[in-house]
């Protein structure tokens, strides 16, 4: 198991070198100019070719990615260019606050999507199923930024129970973290809750119709040990293959929902580097989440063994 | 029916079947599947089930535990006894209960029907700590005995397989251990050996005939006549969702008291005679929905009269046998002398 775990890493390493090639390369295609924006609105056409000189942005493409590469190489990712501050530090700075959003987002797709899909898939075709259906395709209709705009209207300005913009550290104030973390976490979770539940009712229905499973009836044992335990563990696979994909899916909607609740994460700056064309921060984003997202595969592929004990021999 | 000559109290019906009617939603509305079915298990007894395809045997099974597919699957009436308890009324909390503690079963494909997720000692495991209370400790080792006790080799080893890492008939002794870990006073074995390999089936039905020794009634469900005759103490034949014929197996192979009976023993073929053509019996079951009012045999009968139109009741015949048709009396039907 372990040797599987480090064979995975390691042709993750390629997978991430060619993440990076194409990120580097789409920006290119960017229109606008950092140099023209650092130095100023009222610069000389000669000073815009001196600041591009400096950045290197005179370079080919092929040769600024090679230098950008060995700096990621040696652990550098670079300087931004607007900022002038390392990369790192403000990816650091700011992973918290995305992080947060995307696992409570997950948390409430799971704890919403998964008992939802186990009452439908027990008794498939009773009214507890056609409402799952109907909430499940209405929370996969709705867009994350205008639910969030719902949200933020109903509960913030209209009752005022909750802050409509702002983050606040886990680690600073736990309560006020979780009051500003409701309002995103619902809007950008609410979809992936319909996904998880959709996923869960189909594997849950499938299993409890299966041989083993009126077994364990069979055998007497109690409603909570058939459902928890075995039709749960044999439909574990399809759910939590469908929770990590959910993974992406609230990443992208982190972008936006940030936005519109004003935290400072990942997505705030992924914008405002890509409208500045600031390479080296669009590509320390890129790479921070690719590595997030072959990680979180990587943990799932290794549930599977536990879920379905075929897969461990190897 | 109490067999005079065995009137020890001990011989008590260990569950006894009454009349029992299930219906099933089909194309054409709720039709009943299974009609007036009687029949009685004994300690210690293995009571053969047989029927063709669709006589209602395997419903009759899963009548016992209460597992039908319900709703589309409903026991419509009649009483199924053990000791004094309605298993067709108990509320579902104290059938749980019963199951798999007092009342069994075993399944047709062991390979489908063993949780492909957790190892064999934590199957086993389960059903102890259940229903005895028992710790994880204790069960584990009661989980290794009793593998030993279904003929498992290397038991401690095994215990810690998953149930795909076994044969088929390894599974089914898996399988068969769940069922008697509380050592339960009825099981019910739903064709346990249909899937198995016949060297294999062997083994299966000896073990299960050694787990009588301690009392245990099997109701075992099959349309194998050879291992009806070769393991079987009693025989319930069904046909069309009906009992028509019980009996000791010896008397009623030797006599049989309805001809559907005796069209099965003719198709049988055997090795003492030489045959051109295997015997069979014409015609096919009427499906639910097109039964006949009367015996519902009529048609593929060799022997139909006009009386066999008018319903018949299933009938003591004296013996601890009873038949289910209007001519019985006067028909002198061929078995299989043994």
């Amino acid at each position: 198991m372990a040797g599987y775990a480090v064979r995975r890493l390691l042709t993750a390493v390629p997978l991430l070198a060619l993440i990076g090639f194409g990120a580097f390369m789409l920006t290119f295609m960017i229109p606008g100019d950092v140099a023209a924006t650092i130095a100023g609105e009222s610069a000389t056409p000669q000073r815009i070719e001196e600041v591009r000189r400096q950045l290197g942005l005179d370079d080919s493409a092929l040769t600024q990615f090679g230098r950008w590469a060995g700096g990621v190489l040696q652990g550098d990712l670079g300087t931004s260019m607007i900022h002038r501050i390392a990369v790192t530090q403000m990816i650091g700075e700011r992973l918290g606050v995305t992080v947060s959003l995307v696992a409570f987002g997950l948390l409430i797709a799971v704890l919403v999507g998964v008992p939802a899909g186990l009452v439908a898939g027990l008794r498939p075709g009773r009214w507890t199923d056609r409402l799952v259906t109907v909430l499940t395709t209405l929370g996969l209709a709705v867009p994350a930024f205008w639910l969030a705009t719902i949200l933020i209207i109903v509960f913030a300005i209209n009752l005022g129970m909750l802050p409509a913009t702002g983050f606040v550290p886990i680690t600073e104030n736990p309560l006020r973290w979780l009051e500003s973390m409701i309002l995103p976490g619902l809007a950008i979770g609410a979809a992936s809750a319909a996904d998880v539940a959709r996923q869960s009712r189909s594997a849950v229905a499938e299993t409890v119709g299966r041989d083993h499973v009126r077994t364990s009836r069979a055998m007497g044992l109690r409603p909570r040990s058939v459902v928890g335990r075995h039709v749960l563990k044999n439909s574990g696979i399809p759910i939590v293959t469908v929770a990590s994909l959910q993974v992406e899916r609230l990443l992208g909607a982190a972008v936006v929902v940030e936005l519109m609740f004003a935290m400072p994460g990942l997505g705030q700056l992924t914008v405002s580097a890509v409208r500045a064309r600031d390479i080296p921060t669009i590509q320390g984003v890129v790479l921070t989440i690719a590595v997030v997202v072959i990680l979180v595969n990587l943990l799932v592929d290794l549930s599977y063994a536990w879920f379905n004990p075929r897969l461990r021999k190897r | 029916m109490p067999d005079p000559a065995n009137t020890e109290p001990s011989n008590a019906p260990a569950l006894t079947i009454e009349g029992l009617r299930i219906s099933a939603a089909t194309e054409h509305g709720r039709v009943d599947v299974v009609d007036d079915v009687h029949l009685t298990l004994r300690p210690g007894r293995i009571t053969g089930l047989a029927g063709e395809s669709g006589s209602g045997k395997t419903v009759t099974g899963l009548a016992v535990l209460r597992l039908l597919a319900e709703p589309t699957l409903r026991v419509e009436s009649g009483r199924i006894l053990l000791g004094d308890l309605d298993l067709a009324r108990l509320p579902r909390g104290e059938l749980r209960a019963l199951r798999g503690r007092r009342v069994s079963m075993v399944f047709q494909e062991p390979m489908t029907s063993l949780d492909p997720a957790f190892t064999v000692g934590t199957l086993i495991g389960e059903v102890l700590r259940r229903h005895l209370g028992m710790d994880r400790r204790a069960a584990r080792e009661r989980a290794v005995e009793l593998l030993d006790r279904v003929g498992i080799p290397e038991p401690e080893k095994r215990v810690d397989s998953f149930p795909f890492q076994l044969s088929g008939g390894m599974q089914q002794r898996v399988l068969i251990a769940m069922a008697v870990a509380c050592g339960p006073d009825v099981l019910i074995a739903d064709e346990p050996t249909t899937a198995l390999d016949v060297t294999v089936q062997a083994q299966i039905l000896r073990l299960l005939r050694s787990l009588t020794d301690d009392g245990m009634a099997v109701l075992l469900v099959t349309h194998d006549l050879g291992v009806l005759a070769e393991h079987c103490d009693d025989l319930v034949v069904m046909y069309a969702g009906q009992v028509v014929e019980t009996g000791p197996v010896d008397d009623v192979l030797a006599a049989p008291a309805h001809p559907y009976t005796a069209g099965l023993l003719a198709a049988v073929p055997s090795t003492a005679r030489r045959v051109e053509r295997l015997a069979t019996i014409p015609g096919t079951v009427p499906p639910p929905h097109l039964l006949p009012a009367g015996c519902r045999f009529v048609a593929r009968c060799p022997h139909a009269a006009p009386v066999c139109e008018e319903p018949v009741t299933l009938e003591d015949a004296g013996g601890g046998r009873s038949r289910r048709c209007a001519r019985a009396a006067e028909l002198d039907l061929e078995g299989v002398g043994r």
